[in-house]
């Protein structure tokens, strides 16, 4: 039968996914075995068409099988689909530099970083920086973080503050738009922007994050066919109401998973 | 009657869409609003007018991210 191993097409007399592994690997212990998206130190009968990764723990495997293995716990189908997209990030703070990561980790093909700003320790308490990046731009530091997980992502960055006269040229060429602004002046502005000037792209933005209220409150909602809105909608960040990387994180993750449902064709949340 | 956010509610008694912002309590840089699900552009709040029978959807963003 034919068979998907290590994301080449081969065809195989093994009907089993033990006896198959033993044929590369007598010794199995050290190898992590992946059916279909599936982790498993169980046998399995093969069918047709099943995709199987056998990965060797603790050794780097060559360039060619290394996105691969990388890509071995998707759903299958996922990565052939977000490879070919292009999502910017509008804003690197909390929101924009885990939604990012989120993303990269996906296997997005193209994804655009615009930020103004360079990263501080206070940034630290939220974002995905370290030590190592503070004073250099957030667009240069997640560009880093990026290329160190998922080298196969390509990234676009432009180190900018977003305006109401550059944001439409800014994030022309992009699909899916995320807001991830601190500010909600900022916020608003873009979204008006993109309902007003993009007939035809999908925004995907955030309002009420802050502070360690329940996780529950966070929800994405579609106020529109274009517009998606993630947060609890109510908890702004002031004076004693912080922001934190669990609840900040929260609202990534929403954000970013509505993102891949749209790359995937659902449309809704 | 007007809908505003789902909710019925009456009329305003000037039919300025700035004026029903501000008395709702609403800054006018932290909004959206949709009139009858058409995107009502920034500069045009103090002119638009709100006319019986009309659906308004504001959202609010607040700061953090």
């Amino acid at each position: 039968m034919k068979i998907w191993l290590n994301g080449e097409s081969i065809d195989i007399p093994q009907k089993t996914l033990h006896a198959l592994r033993a044929v590369f690997y007598p010794e199995a212990a050290n190898i992590v075995t992946i059916l279909n998206g599936f982790q498993t130190p169980n046998d399995a009968a093969l069918s047709e068409g099943d995709e199987i990764v056998l990965i060797e723990k603790g050794t780097l495997p060559p360039k060619e099988l290394l996105e691969r293995m990388m890509m071995a716990r998707h759903t299958p189908g996922v990565h052939e689909k977000v490879k070919k997209a292009r999502v910017a990030v509008a804003g690197l703070g909390g929101l924009g530099s885990n939604i990012a990561i989120a993303l990269a980790r996906t296997g997005v093909g193209c994804l655009h970083l615009v930020d103004f700003d360079v990263v501080e320790p206070s940034n630290l308490n939220r974002q995905h920086y370290g030590i190592r990046h503070i004073g250099l731009p957030k667009v240069e530091a997640l560009k880093q973080e990026i290329g160190g997980i998922n080298p196969y992502v390509e990234v676009k960055t432009d180190c900018i503050r977003v305006t109401e006269e550059n944001a439409a040229a800014l994030f022309e060429n992009d699909e899916i738009i995320c807001e991830a602004f601190d500010n909600a002046a900022a916020k608003a502005m873009l979204v008006n922007v993109f309902l007003t000037r993009f007939p035809s792209k999908i925004m995907v933005a955030a309002s009420g994050l802050a502070g360690y209220e329940s996780s529950n409150a966070i929800r994405t909602r579609r106020i529109s066919e274009r517009l998606y809105l993630c947060g609890d909608g109510e908890a702004d960040a002031r004076p004693g109401r912080g922001l934190m990387a669990p609840r900040v994180a929260v609202c990534a993750g929403h954000q970013a998973n509505m993102v891949l449902r749209l790359l995937l064709g659902e449309n809704g949340v | 009657m007007i809908t505003v956010n789902g909710s019925t509610r009456k009329m305003p008694e000037s039919p300025s869409l700035a004026g029903f912002l501000r008395a709702e309590g609403y800054s006018l840089d932290r909004i959206v609003v949709e009139i009858n699900r058409a995107i009502v552009p920034k500069k045009d709040y103090e002119s638009v007018g709100i006319k019986e029978g009309d659906s308004l959807e504001i959202l609010n963003f607040v700061s953090g991210g």
